[in-house]
């Protein structure tokens, strides 16, 4: 499963707009996009395309680092298509 | 009604309470009729959902018109903020949180405050300043939804500032929302006097007056009204004459409770002091306590968390709210009493058995007894709680040394497991204990070993005592809890603290009658907890006095022969 962990950098964190973007990025693949708060105990393993509310809830602050997973027929475009929106900051 | 009895009501006159939050207002009547939410009742999970769904579709809508609209002029940042939100009315989270608490027989309404209260508990409880903004998100979704619910507004919305509300009765949330919209007060035909409803009128500092009867139901909307929740009396269609002597009495109260006053005991003449502190039931009234200047709470309700609900507020919740409540009243002590529900005050999800005498049954602590996992999160919640305040616990429904060592044992253990796993916490609370059998009061001396402090219950130690069931009025007006024998009691108990050095407080309803409170005092009761909004009134009664008087007036009530 392929499977990559980012460091969020923004200074609000995974705030709510940032969050949205994951989570409407998600709803365009049939795969999971499994998030897990790496920097906070204990973390859950959340899928992104389920509840924009449970990727708030994972507490990403400044500097935590998120560990993504996908699972699924387009794991990897997924998976790249998320890469690509932490890299550019959100559009930030 | 017949049409005889609404033309009665409607004349001139006198209609008396058997409760009432103190406030002196006037203002014309505003009649809330309860219309049911029709399709939302108890029970029809589906319908209920099919509701949820429509009234989802209505918020997400009226978001996507603003977020378009700011997009039109060029603030997307701004319009991202209502997409996300438009998201979030939808959220899988959200809507399975509501369905959980439909299926477990809760209405639509009260299914979205309980998923919204979750939810915002769970992000607060993660302890991040930005976090606790998208909790205000969570809770805002939450209003749009319930404002959005039965195609319209709340009814308290309706309401118009300076009407006084008559009712069958209130619900604590529409009991807060009325101060929210500027109501001057309000009058119910059922509840008591210590009903939630009642407590929460006092906390809030709302003028009520409840248990009128059904005579009040017959009042037309726009009558004009007079309210002394004092003096439990609604005037219908007052003269000029009783107005403007209430008008008089009005001002005089308000000139004794006008701005927020610092937090300070209450001094009596001789510069003997007596802490003063507010009983609570919910977090948010920790800050009215604190405006009223009480030194903190000495009685939180924690059962109050736990009503009205399918499920027990988790851990995570219950630390929140605790933690409010400590933060809101710090340095001052905040008194938490462990969960007191029993036969009498039963919840859903605590299946209590049938029992023939309910207030001699399994409550309080007995309760806990039979539930230790339950009693276990409130303790760890509690424990995690005090490194925002000073705690004190305290364990309801004492009757033998065994109960306080197994209370002990349990906090001990709580504290012992959360050090094991790392979680943060303090484990040095003070333990204290609630006096309302009178075998606590007969054994106070032994009990003092044990406990860091005494809180004297003395509804429970008066009905105990007396053995005359409180919600009986012909009983309790033949056998008044300030009689010689509960106030021999509550001597007996302050005694036995003092003598052993421990706090004893007393927070019961004899604490804010003016006329006992000074007797308490004067009997070695050191610190009084009353409804926030009765601490001035007895603050100014004990200023009257010298400690030495007061003992006379206990000694007197008590009928104990002089030294």
């Amino acid at each position: 499963m392929p499977e990559a962990i980012f460091t969020i950098s923004h200074p609000s964190g995974l705030h709510l707009r940032p969050a949205n973007m994951v989570y409407q990025l998600a709803q365009q693949f049939q795969s999971a996009v499994l998030l897990t708060n790496l920097d906070r105990q204990p973390s859950p393993e959340v899928d992104a395309r389920g509840s924009l509310f449970d990727i708030i809830s994972l507490g990403v602050s400044s500097g935590h680092r998120v560990r993504v997973r996908t699972e699924g027929a387009d794991a990897e475009a997924a998976l790249e298509a998320i890469r690509a929106l932490v890299e550019t900051n959100f559009g930030e | 009604m017949n049409e005889l009895s609404s033309i009665a009501a409607a004349m001139p006159g006198v209609l008396h309470g058997s409760g009432g939050a103190p406030g002196i207002v006037s203002g014309p009547a505003f009649v809330h009729a309860p219309r049911a939410f029709a399709t939302a009742a108890t029970g029809d999970v589906a319908a209920a959902l099919g509701l949820l769904s429509r009234t989802q579709h209505d918020v997400a809508a009226r978001l996507q018109q603003r977020a378009a609209t700011l997009r039109e002029q060029a603030q997307a940042r701004e319009a991202a903020i209502f997409d996300a939100h438009g998201a979030l009315v939808h959220d899988a989270a959200l809507t399975g949180r509501v369905e959980r608490y439909l299926i477990g027989g809760v209405s639509l309404p009260l299914a979205i405050d309980a998923a919204v209260a979750e939810m915002t508990a769970l992000l607060e409880s993660l302890g991040d300043e930005h976090l606790r903004e998208r909790a205000a998100d969570v809770r805002a979704i939450g209003e749009m939804l319930r404002g959005a619910l039965n195609g319209g507004a709340r009814w308290v919305d309706a309401v118009p500032p300076g009407a006084i509300v008559i009712a069958h009765d209130l619900t604590p949330a529409d009991t807060f929302d009325l101060r929210a919209v500027g109501a001057a007060g309000f009058a119910t035909a059922y509840g008591g006097p210590n009903g939630h409803t009642a407590i929460l009128a006092r906390s809030l500092g709302l003028a009520a007056v409840v248990g009128v009867g059904a005579a009040l139901l017959t009042l037309a909307d726009d009558t004009p009204l007079l309210l002394d929740g004092a003096a439990r009396t609604l005037w219908v269609t007052p003269s000029a004459a009783t107005l403007e002597e209430a008008g008089r009495r009005q001002k005089l109260l308000r000139a004794r409770q006008d701005a927020p006053r610092d937090a300070a005991p209450g001094k009596m003449r001789d510069g003997h002091e007596v802490a003063l502190r507010a009983n609570i039931g919910r977090p948010e009234e920790a800050e009215a306590a604190r405006a009223a200047g009480a030194m903190g709470v000495g009685l939180f309700r924690s059962e109050f968390l736990f009503f009205d609900r399918p499920a027990p507020p988790g851990e995570e919740e219950q630390r929140a709210a605790y933690s409010a409540a400590l933060r809101a009243c710090a340095p001052h002590p905040v008194v938490i009493r462990t969960l007191d529900v029993g036969g009498d005050k039963p919840l859903p999800y605590l299946p209590t058995p049938a029992e023939p005498n309910p207030v001699l049954g399994t409550r309080g602590l007995r309760l806990c007894m039979r539930h230790p996992a339950l009693f276990r999160t409130q303790l760890r919640a509690l424990l995690r709680a005090a490194l925002d305040g000073e705690l004190w616990v305290m364990l309801p429904m004492v009757s033998s040394i065994e109960d306080v060592a197994w209370g002990r044992g349990e906090l001990q253990a709580a504290a012992a497991a959360l050090a094991e796993e790392g979680v943060p916490h303090r484990a040095d609370v003070r333990l204290g204990i609630t006096i309302e059998t009178p075998a606590a009061a007969a054994i106070a001396d032994l009990l003092a070993r044990e406990a860091h402090f005494f809180s004297i219950g003395s509804n429970d130690l008066a009905q105990y005592a007396l053995a005359a069931d409180r919600s009986d009025g012909l009983l309790a007006a033949s056998y008044p809890a300030a009689s010689p024998a509960v106030l021999r009691l509550i001597a007996q108990a302050a005694a036995a603290a003092r003598a052993a050095g421990i706090p004893v407080a007393l927070c019961g309803e004899l604490a804010c009658d003016p006329a006992v409170a000074p007797a308490l005092v004067g009997l070695g009761v050191g610190e009084l907890s009353m409804s926030a909004g009765l601490i001035e009134p007895i603050r100014a009664r004990l200023a009257e006095l010298t400690l030495e008087e007061a003992e006379a007036i206990g000694r007197s009530l008590a009928q104990l022969s002089d030294r």
